[in-house]
């Protein structure tokens, strides 16, 4: 066993030994190529260096012979455009000159020509202007007084028509004024019935308003409207129906015909039975027909108790001096 | 017989509510034990029907021929229509009642309707007369003359105007 680590171990170091001398080798072997490699690049850029130079000389070379054929191009180019130049001016003058004959050749025979055509052109405007100023002028002073006439008939229209027309306007003004006015009256009397209804229906105290009734009572009997006990007995239906025909149409002209033929409604047999009375009656009735008919108080009606009526008057005139105290 | 009954009843309202009253004695006399007549005597009906309707039960008639006569009785009352402007009081009833009853007679009553657009006064309707009493005819016969008064003052003022 330990032979074998002994030898080993040599095999080892030699092994070990040989590396290392392997990689000195190859170090040194590394060192040389790098320094190698670096020789070469200075070689390299000092030659691109000589070669860059030759560059710039073999151009500047160039560029020198080019400026030198620029200028001579030039100066053969100057010599040439001053020559030509010479020769376009000779040209130009002779050119001028032919053209300024020319030109005044043109402008002579032109001035003859105008000179003619003047001459011809006055002549003949001469002649017309003279057959024309005698037409032109007919002409105006029948248009003249075609238009006189025409403004003069126009203005006679026009004056005959703004007559009408504002006669016309004064008219419907006129009768719209009018028709204004009857509306406003109208409403004037339609406000005054109102208010004086209304201050007469306010203005009665409730004793008032009995005492007028009483009043309208004791009128009523001296009309002899509650005579009839023994008269005319209308049935409840009947009073009622005139009751109900009288309040729907409290109006006395609204309710009845012309001929005044209500007034037989209520009339029934006992009427027949007491000829006094029932004349009597029949008339109070007819007259209250009438009275209905015509709308104006019958003669027994107007005959309403003297006293019933002053006392209605009174109460009238109090309510009516009421409305004017509350105006 | 039956005057006094008849002389409280002042308007058709009052002659219906005591015909609504006899009604109901007439049914009770049918009834055995719920309102007999004699409970609805006392206690369905006005203290003053009471009386009277028990005065009339005196006479030791039929009570069921008495109630009928006595609605017959009413259903003849004449009524004195009055329409008038305005809603009366009791003693304005009162106030009309006795002229009815004085002027007219009895078995007489009123029947009051209220309408307010009559103004003041009345409308009177009796056995089919019509009288037409009231403010607003007044007003409406002398209205022409209020116009024209109104149409002058207006005429007036315009000419003033145009001058």
């Amino acid at each position: 066993m330990p032979i074998v680590d002994s030898n080993l171990t040599t095999i080892l170091i030699i092994i070990s030994v040989s590396f290392v001398l392997l990689l000195i080798g190859v170090v040194v072997t590394y060192f040389w190529l790098v320094r190698k490699y670096l020789k070469l690049q200075e070689e390299q850029t000092e030659k691109k260096i000589k070669e860059a130079e030759q560059a710039s000389k073999v151009i500047q070379d160039a560029h020198n012979e080019a400026k030198k054929i620029l200028a001579e191009a030039n100066d053969r180019a100057q010599m040439i455009v001053s020559d030509s130049k010479a020769f376009r001016e000779d040209q130009d003058a002779s050119i001028t000159q032919a053209l300024e004959q020319a030109n005044q050749l043109y402008l002579q025979s032109y001035r003859e020509m105008l000179k003619e055509v003047q001459s011809q052109s006055v002549e003949v405007f001469q002649n017309i202007s003279k057959d024309v100023k005698g037409e032109m002028a007919s002409e105006i002073g029948e248009f003249r007084k075609y238009l006189h006439q025409e403004l003069s008939s126009l203005s006679e229209g026009a004056k005959e028509e703004i007559g009408k027309i504002y006669e016309r306007a004064a008219q419907e003004a006129e009768v719209y004024k009018k028709a204004r006015l009857k509306k406003i009256d109208e409403s004037i009397m339609d406000i005054v019935q109102i208010v004086s209804r209304e201050l007469i229906g306010k203005e009665l105290s409730a004793d008032q308003h009995e005492e007028l009734v009483i009043q309208a009572l004791e009128t009523a009997k001296k009309e002899k409207m509650f005579v009839s006990d023994s008269v005319s007995e209308a049935t409840p239906k009947a009073q009622e129906a005139n009751m109900k025909s009288q309040e729907t149409n409290p109006e006395p002209e609204s309710t009845q015909d012309g001929a005044g033929n209500s007034q037989d409604t209520n009339s029934n047999p006992q009427t027949d039975s007491n000829p006094e009375k029932g004349n009597s009656k029949s008339q109070q009735t007819s007259s209250q027909s009438l009275e209905k008919d015509s709308g104006q108080p019958s003669s027994s009606t107007g005959q309403q108790s003297s006293a019933s009526n002053d006392n209605n008057q009174a109460q009238s005139e109090k309510s009516s001096k009421q409305i004017d105290s509350q105006k | 017989m039956y005057e006094e009954i008849l002389g409280n009843i002042r308007t058709k309202d009052e002659a219906e509510k005591l015909l609504d009253e006899i009604d109901l004695l007439m049914e009770s006399l049918y009834k055995d034990h719920e309102g007999t007549f004699e409970e609805t005597l006392n206690k369905k009906v006005r203290n003053w029907v009471k009386l009277e309707i028990e005065k009339l039960l005196d006479s030791k008639k039929d009570k069921k021929e008495i109630l009928s006569k006595l609605k017959e009785e009413i259903d003849g009352l004449n009524y004195l229509k009055m329409n008038m402007a305005f809603e009366p009081t009791s003693a304005g009833i009162d106030r009309f009642f006795g002229f009815v009853k004085k002027n007219i007679g009895p078995n007489n009553a009123l029947d009051i309707s209220y309408d307010p657009s009559l103004l003041g006064g009345v409308q009177i309707s009796y056995k089919g007369e019509y009288g037409d009493f009231s403010l607003r005819k007044r007003f409406d016969e002398n209205y022409s003359r209020i116009e024209e008064k109104i149409d002058e003052i207006l005429n007036d003022k315009r000419r003033k105007q145009i001058e």
